[in-house]
């Protein structure tokens, strides 16, 4: 754990954040924040201490070690890493062109250049759940990633968090074709078992040299319990693993009618209590079913549901995740990448819900403890408390202000970003600076050469002028020293480059 | 039996209806009553006429003619209702076909394409409540139907999810593409094996596959790579689901009922457009047809040439088809909205009335095996039913209400299309219809006669064989809305403020069959007071005026009958200036408009210079120093105030130098020789509206009036203590009369001459409320003599004097409530007798909600002598004529508002009470 975290290079931005070789500082204490911890009572004015990449501390009186970095983050907000719980993005496409492929990873294909993930980082979203999209019919595995590190292995969390299944019809598609295959893929893997724990069972035999001596039906059920991993072929084995519980089952359900297949399919294969609903936008409408699962479900994008009446043409509008907070049941938000408008926020989409009725702290779980909860990484992520691993992001001001921005964020206690060295986001900040700039320098030289020009005319007035240099180079030499000052001013804000040693201890 | 027994028995057959019916969902139990039912049920009689259905959660309870309604229960009364069973459709392409490649494909189901929340809204529109799913017809085996209903709560939908095992024999089947196989993994073990073609090629080889297909099943392939499609064919041919045989050509059909004859399996045909081709082999194998007429009324022109093998898909007449069990289903590719009008349809061409509806009812539902939940009405089956607008086979009819397990599932939207029907139809005076009809659309009458169209969706109220309709009755002169307020209403108000949405007083005027009233102030200004035209139901003000203001209200009631003629020019004149004023400005502008179109520069508009304003030199009757007195203000004393006037031409200008309160401000108004009037600009917090003074000169010096400080009115009495002019350094510009690149301006809006303005355009009538012939006579000569304006009497307690110029002139009048005079020791009825002379009327009530008893006061008319027509008249087009809102309202036309009320026969000759009042095309809910 350590050493993979030590071995985590952060190339960030163009900007080496935390240098490959050195040692992330051991104890980082974020001081003089309002921590909003998401589960449990807000502090107004606390510290969180996170040693070794954990949290150890969070509250108003944190004894701070003396060894410890020391980050002023006061007038900030503290909020636990946000989790973007369904997204294919990170990869190239959403799908494979195979109905059936449980045998796909996301891993062969997540790319850690993609901008997806430093959007995500941008953001504050720490975690993100790569999972392939909603056009298959039973999918590969997906996998929980924070947006850091140079390959796939460096950005893991936790792999093969489930499977992707959807009883919407793919693409070229109908519901029968689609609900007809997913039935023939589990007949598929049943007939194979079938046939795989009789091939073993008369293995067994032989091995003990014996002739099989029961029929067909009762050597598949003694040679069930013979099968071993490493006998099942590529196709089969994750399969497997859903029907014995070993994996989840993110099931897509684009409408109010492909649920009850859904909630059918996993009840049959008997992986319901580890089954996640991934829902369209009208998928809502069947909350009474979604309620008798009892399962979380992952909200669309889109939280507003508008139908129109056949006949009377009007229009009525549904707020999806006042629904299903009413009914009780476990949710999660996503932003919408696609989104030119706010709707790319997971803070946006969390006030939304606040505005509409839903209770601040279960719209603030909604993107951070109930994600990690359905991820089953609530142990480690989801809320700022003692033991969870040091997933903060610094908020400039109350996370569900839109006029909040991320100013740092700290994955296992590592400065992951930091706003004021995106260099990205500065450069399309600062180009109206740049222009400007541009623009005095224009205007000066234009001036700087109508000096001259007046100069060769009034030869006169030498005696001034040369004062007036003397007083100018004067000037240069009180600028360049408040620019020193400057610099001395910035080195402690870079302490990850350089941990302050502690006190009285100078080599 | 003994009374222990009894008793034992009562209470078995009390805990079995405690026990089978579960607990009840509120709006799922209900008693309905209609005009007629049709239950279609082989237990009860073919019609009950006036019968009930009392349905207890969802299900129906009970059904029959003299049912005691339960006290229970809610009762929905469809007086003009027919019920019927809600359709069964036992055929669609609702499910869609899947895109599967395989022939035998047994493991599809349909059930998985149903969208059980979806809003079939368009389908239950049109009366089909229950549907039949196929998985497709392009295959020979294309999977497994189901039964579905379209409405009602998604989990409930489903009534069966594996109703039959699809088979479809035709030509259409033939060659299915070779089935292909992808391995995996795709290595060098793995051998990529050829496509390998499947069967049926021809006819032959239909069944020759079917029963291959389901040999190989029952022998428990599983294929390789393993299908779901042979065990879910053993599996269906195990449960013995019914076979459902689609096949349309005669060789087809006969092919079926072989097949079915062979494997010894119950199942029916579906499609059977050749059937009258293969009917006695049909009937003789007893098996069921789902029918599936060929001829799309939508898509006609389907020529069959000249191919003598081509089928001819209208052949099949329902005579060749007797004796089949048979249903009807809609034409293959049309909608399900379609099913109603293909049983019609096959009921015109000879199956009869009653087989038809059976057709669409009851015998799907038992060829489709759910005929113990629908398809008929008899206790114990679900609440799925139709309230129609007439009978369920006349082309025409629509409707009402869809219900499913007992919920309403449908209805016409409100605001839609109306159709009245009734035994008598009142359009007007002389114009009256028997077994007429309306068609209201939009809230305005489209069609008036024995006949009118019918389109989809609307509602219908059908009160034959009685009703008598008449246009809503309109109220001559009332005070809808004042509350019994007595303040005296100048011009410039606007009474549609009065109205907002329909309250509880309103409804009782419309529930009397009131649906218009002329409202106007108790007390009327010496200028006039507006007066509105309102209607008594509507949830907008906008939908509720008809117009506003509607009438000139003059009073010359308490005048002497020589002063009418000043009393009225007054008023009168300011409104013929102002409108002068207007008309002169749209001259001109037209003038500058047609130059400047023309390319001419207009005047220049600077030429006529801002004037000088010269001080008259003379003393003149106001200029000079004032002190005056304000009293009856809600302060302890009365207010002093000393004012410096001057008088410009006829425009006044002053100051308020000094007064008790403190408060100081600028004076600025008119003078016309005699009044006053004039706004002050006080700078007071709070005072937003300049106070107003209205004084009259009365003498020498000495003026009384009143002065409106925030609502509240004052008297006001001054006299003038010095004559010199004062000094006041007033600085006025001349309105400017043109604009800056010379066009007219127009003049200043002044709402209190609007009212006259329209008077003037003969927009609006005057309604002058006088008494005495004199008063008349003196209003008849100025107003419709001299100025020749619209004039309409208020009261006129002698009009039979004038009754000759009235009855010429064809001006009204309103009658007063209190109709019974005197003359000579004997009762008259003024009524009666301006009637019988000619002269319009019209009733009014002179209250608030006091006009709910015109309709009483008319019949008292009728009983004093008035011709109860000549009553209904001047309740409807009278009035309407009268306040010259016949335009809108009064008569039963086409283009009219939809304002009508439905008596139970003539509200005069016939004693009818009201049964509904309809506003706008909208029903009126009491």
């Amino acid at each position: 754990m350590n050493a993979r975290r030590v071995s985590i290079a952060v190339v960030l931005l163009g900007l080496v954040v935390a240098d490959g070789r050195a040692a992330p500082p051991a104890k980082v204490a974020l001081q003089g924040g309002r921590i909003i911890p998401v589960e449990g009572e807000e502090i107004a004015q606390g510290t969180l201490l996170i040693e070794n990449g954990k949290i150890t501390a969070v509250g108003a009186q944190v004894e701070i070690p003396y060894d410890a970095m020391v980050v002023d983050v006061s007038g900030k907000v503290l909020l636990p890493g946000m989790i973007s719980p369904h997204t294919w993005r990170g990869l190239d496409r959403a799908n494979e062109n195979l109905p059936v492929a449980p045998y796909l990873d996301v891993y062969d294909a997540i790319d850690p250049s993609s901008l997806a993930f430093e959007d995500a980082l941008r953001d504050g979203v720490l975690a993100v759940h790569v999972i392939q999209g909603d056009s298959c019919v039973i999918g590969g595995l997906s996998r929980l990633v924070h947006p850091i590190g140079r390959t796939p292995d460096e950005m893991t969390i936790r792999p093969a968090i489930a499977l992707k299944l959807s009883t919407s019809p793919r693409s070229g598609f109908d519901r029968m074709s689609q609900m007809a295959a997913m039935r023939e893929a589990f007949f598929d893997l049943g007939v194979y078992l079938e046939d795989l724990a009789e091939t073993r069972y008369e293995a067994e035999l032989k091995k003990q040299e014996k002739q099989i001596d029961v029929p067909p039906e009762e050597a598949r059920k003694r040679g069930r319990e013979l099968i071993r991993d490493e006998d099942l072929d590529d196709k089969h084995a994750n399969l497997l693993r859903l029907i014995e519980k070993r994996l989840d089952a993110w099931i897509y359900c684009g409408a109010a009618t492909d649920v009850a297949p859904a909630i059918g399919t996993a009840r049959e294969n008997g992986f319901l209590e580890r089954s996640v609903f991934v829902l369209g936008v009208d998928a809502y409408r069947a909350v009474d079913e979604l309620k008798q699962a009892g399962r979380p479900v992952v909200l669309p994008p889109e939280l507003v549901h508008q139908e129109r009446d056949p006949i009377t043409g009007e229009l009525r509008e549904t707020f999806v995740p006042k629904v299903i907070h009413d009914a009780g049941l476990l949710f999660a938000l996503q932003p919408d990448p696609d989104a030119s408008l706010a709707e790319r926020y997971l803070t946006y989409q969390a006030a939304r819900c606040v505005r509409r009725g839903i209770p601040r702290e279960a719209a603030l779980q909604a993107i951070t403890l109930n994600p990690a909860k359905m991820l089953g990484v609530a142990d480690r992520l989801g809320s700022l408390q003692v033991g969870k691993a040091g997933y903060v992001v610094v908020l400039s001001g109350d996370p569900l202000d839109f006029n909040t921005w991320v100013e740092q964020a700290y994955i296992d206690g590592i400065l992951a970003y930091d706003r004021a060295k995106d260099v990205r986001l500065q450069e399309l900040l600062g180009l109206e600076e740049k222009a400007k700039k541009a623009a005095d320098a224009k205007t000066a030289k234009a001036e700087e050469a109508k000096k001259v020009e007046e100069e060769k005319k009034e030869g006169e007035k030498k005696e001034d002028e040369a004062k007036e240099d003397e007083g100018k180079e004067d000037e240069k030499e009180k600028d360049e020293g408040k620019e020193d000052e400057k610099k001395q001013e910035k080195q402690p804000e870079l302490p990850q480059d350089q941990p302050s040693p502690p006190d009285g201890e100078e080599p | 039996m003994t009374p222990a027994k009894s008793l034992i028995l009562t209470c078995l057959v009390m805990l079995a209806v405690v026990v089978a019916s579960p607990v009840a969902i509120a709006g799922d139990s209900f008693a309905l009553r209609a005009r007629r039912i049709l239950p279609v049920s082989p237990d009860l009689p073919w019609v009950i006429e006036g019968g009930v259905i009392v349905v207890r959660a969802g299900r129906i309870a009970a059904i029959g003619r003299d049912l005691d309604l339960p006290p229970d229960l809610p009762v929905v009364e469809f007086p003009d209702g027919v019920v019927v069973p809600g359709f069964v459709a036992a055929a669609s392409e609702l499910g869609g076909r899947h895109r599967g490649d395989e022939s035998a494909a047994a493991g599809y189901r349909a059930v998985d394409a149903f969208d059980r929340y979806g809003d079939f809204a368009e389908t239950l529109a049109a009366g089909v409540t229950t549907v039949h799913l196929d998985p497709g017809t392009h295959r020979l085996i294309t999977g497994q139907g189901a039964v579905v209903k379209l409405g009602g709560p998604p989990a409930d939908r489903i009534l069966r999810a594996r109703a039959d095992l699809a088979v479809n024999l035709g030509p259409g089947v033939n060659n299915p593409p070779p089935e292909v196989t992808y391995p995996f993994p795709a290595s060098a073990d793995v051998a990529i094996t050829p496509p390998i073609p499947q069967r049926p090629a021809s006819r032959m080889g239909q069944p020759l596959a079917l029963n291959e297909a389901i040999e190989a099943a029952l022998a428990g392939t599983r294929g390789d790579p393993p299908s779901i499609h042979p065990p879910a064919l053993a599996q269906a041919w195990n449960d013995k689901l019914p076979v459902r045989m689609r096949a349309d050509l005669a060789a087809d059909l006969l092919a079926a009922v072989r097949l079915l004859r062979d494997h010894q399996r119950a199942g029916y045909l579906v499609g059977g457009l050749e059937a009258h081709r293969a009917a006695d082999a049909i009937r003789e194998a007893g098996v069921p047809l789902v029918y599936r007429p060929g001829d799309p009324v939508r898509a006609l022109g389907n020529d069959i040439g000249t191919d003598p093998n081509a089928p001819d898909t209208s052949a099949s007449s329902p005579r060749s088809l007797q004796g089949l069990q048979l249903a009807v289903a809609s034409p293959v590719g049309q909608p399900l909205a379609d099913l109603r009008l293909a049983a019609v349809r096959q009921a015109h061409a000879g199956l009869g009335p009653q087989r038809a509806l059976e057709a669409i009812t009851r015998v799907p539902a038992e060829i489709l095996g759910v005929a113990d939940r629908v398809g008929s009405l008899a206790p114990g089956r679900d609440a799925d039913f139709l309230v129609l607008t007439g009978d369920p086979l006349d082309v025409s009819c629509h409707v009402q209400r869809t219900y499913i397990a007992g919920r309403a599932v449908f209805e016409p939207p409100a605001g839609g299309a109306l159709v009245v029907k009734a035994a008598v139809v009142w359009a007007g005076p002389g114009r009256q219809i028997r077994d007429g009809q309306i068609l209201a659309e939009n809230g305005k009458i489209v069609a008036v006669g024995r006949s009118v169209p019918h389109p989809p969706l609307a509602r219908v109220i059908d009160v034959r064989p009685g009703g008598f309709v008449a246009p809503g009755l309109i109220d001559g002169h009332g005070h809808l809305g004042f509350l019994g307020d007595r303040t005296e209403v100048g011009n410039d108000l606007r009474l549609a403020g009065l109205v907002g949405v329909a309250d509880v007083t309103d409804r009782r005027l419309s529930a009397a069959g009131v649906t218009t009233v002329l409202t106007a102030p108790y007390r009327i200004s010496a200028m006039g007071s507006p007066c509105a035209v309102i209607k008594t139901a509507g949830s907008r003000r906008d939908d509720r005026v008809i117009r506003d203001p509607a009438a000139v209200l003059f009073d010359v009631r308490q005048t002497d009958p020589l002063a009418v003629q000043e009393t009225l020019s007054k008023p009168l004149d300011a409104g013929k200036k102002y409108l002068d004023a207007w008309n002169k400005y749209e001259k001109d502008l037209k003038e500058f408009l047609e130059k400047k179109a023309k390319g001419q520069t207009p005047q220049d508009s600077q030429g006529s210079k801002e004037e000088e304003i010269k001080t008259p030199s003379g003393p003149d009757p106001v200029t000079g120093t004032w002190e005056a007195t304000v009293s009856g203000v809600p302060t302890p004393e009365p207010i002093t105030l000393t004012a410096g006037l001057q008088l410009i031409g006829s425009a006044v200008e002053g100051r308020v130098l000094h007064s008790s309160v403190g408060a100081t401000g600028r004076i600025s108004g008119t003078f016309d020789g005699k009044h006053l009037s004039a706004e002050i600009e006080v700078d007071v917090p709070g005072v937003d509206t300049p106070p107003k003074l209205e004084v009259d000169l009365v003498g020498e010096d000495h003026f009384q009036g009143t002065l409106t400080v925030m609502g509240i009115t004052a008297k006001i009495e001054g006299r003038r203590v010095d004559k010199s002019p004062v000094d006041l350094k007033v600085v006025r510009t001349r309105r400017r009369t043109r604009g800056k690149d010379g066009r007219p301006l127009p003049p200043k809006v002044d709402e209190s001459l609007e009212p006259l303005k329209a008077l003037w355009e003969k927009k609006i009538p005057a309604v002058v409320n006088v008494s005495t012939a004199a008063q008349i006579r003196e209003v008849l000569s100025l107003l419709v003599e001299k100025h020749q304006l619209r004039v309409t009497l208020l009261n006129a307690e002698e009009a039979s004097v004038h009754a000759k110029t009235l009855a010429e002139k064809k001006i009204a009048v309103i009658v007063p409530p209190d109709v019974l005079r005197q003359r000579r020791y004997r009762d008259y009825h003024q009524a009666d007798e301006l009637a019988r002379r000619g002269v319009p009327l019209a009733l009014q009530s002179n209250a608030e909600d006091g006009a709910r008893n015109l309709p009483a006061v008319a019949l008292y008319a009728v009983e004093r002598g008035l011709d109860a027509e000549a009553a209904l008249e001047a309740l409807t087009l009278g009035a309407a004529r009268a306040l010259k809102i016949d335009d809108r309202v009064g008569s039963l036309e086409p283009g009219k508002d939809a304002d009508l009320v439905i008596f139970s026969d003539h509200p005069f000759l016939g004693g009818g009470r009201v049964l509904k009042t309809v506003v706008d095309g909208k029903e009126v809910r009491p």
